[in-house]
């Protein structure tokens, strides 16, 4: 496995235990996190404090997010192509909606400067259907 | 180029350009092919005539969809991976939505044997009204 590997697979490690502290470890300053237009964190998160505060706050405040990630890729340019599924569930009405994704994560100098995936965020939000 | 990159080029071609007798041709018999969840057209198909019939004619008469850009034909694993942006312009209401994909494709003896194909059917759901 290659480092750029190894340093994907400890952010998801780091995200699935809920150790927030390791998983902030794994982004540059400068990193730029980009979550789809239908999720509930949608948008372009930048540096540590914008991904904590726009996308890890938020999302645990209502949801349990599991990562399942499979298959892990080199591609170009530091590029780490992964596929799996997210499984969100919702902690006050317990629903549970798993899809699948891909994410593309860029890695400089071992720690991730760009994140990005593709989902259907919509089978996702069904878990804040009442 | 690898054969099975090849393949999955010259079927992204076919279907772009219509030829859907040619794209068929490129499926197994039993290929599987999976529409994520919360599309307006969502579900698993098996066999080219249940994906032409279940899939492609309604999709053809919901929207006109392309693909706008392809940035990485990737084959590791055992599977081929496209990945790259989409647009689909509602036929009913005229509203555009673009969005990037994922295509995730296994090939068996020189042919098309599954296809998931992953993207945010949100967006989609906003050309609606």
């Amino acid at each position: 496995m290659s480092a750029n590997i190894n340093t994907v697979q400890a952010q998801y490690d780091a995200l699935n235990t809920g150790n927030t502290a390791a998983f902030l470890t794994t982004l540059t300053e400068d990193c730029v996190w980009i979550e789809a237009e239908g999720s509930m964190v949608a948008g372009t998160h930048v540096g540590p404090q914008g991904v904590l505060d726009g996308v890890l706050r938020p999302l645990g405040s209502a949801v349990d997010l599991e990562i399942r990630a499979v298959e892990f890729m080199d591609g170009e340019d530091g590029e780490v192509l992964v596929s799996g599924t997210y499984t969100l569930t919702h902690r006050g009405n317990g629903r549970r909606e798993t899809t699948p994704f891909t994410a593309v994560k860029t890695v400089r100098d071992g720690r991730v400067c760009r994140a990005s995936d593709a989902y259907d965020t919509d089978a996702l939000n069904r878990v804040f259907d009442n | 180029m690898s054969a099975n990159i090849d393949l999955v080029k010259t079927s992204l071609a076919q279907f772009a350009n219509g030829e859907m007798e040619a794209f068929l041709g490129n499926l197994t018999a039993d290929c599987v092919w999976k529409e994520p969840a919360g599309g307006q057209i969502s579900g698993t198909w098996v066999g080219p005539q249940a994906i032409l019939e279940g899939l492609f004619m309604p999709l053809a008469a919901t929207f006109d969809w392309k693909h706008t850009a392809v940035d990485a034909i990737v084959e590791a694993n055992g599977k081929v991976y496209v990945m790259g942006t989409e647009e689909g312009r509602n036929l009913k209401t005229g509203k555009s939505a673009t969005t990037s994909f994922t295509q995730i494709l296994e090939i068996r003896d020189g042919k098309l044997a599954s296809f998931e194909h992953i993207f945010d059917t949100h967006v989609f759901q906003l050309t609606e009204n």
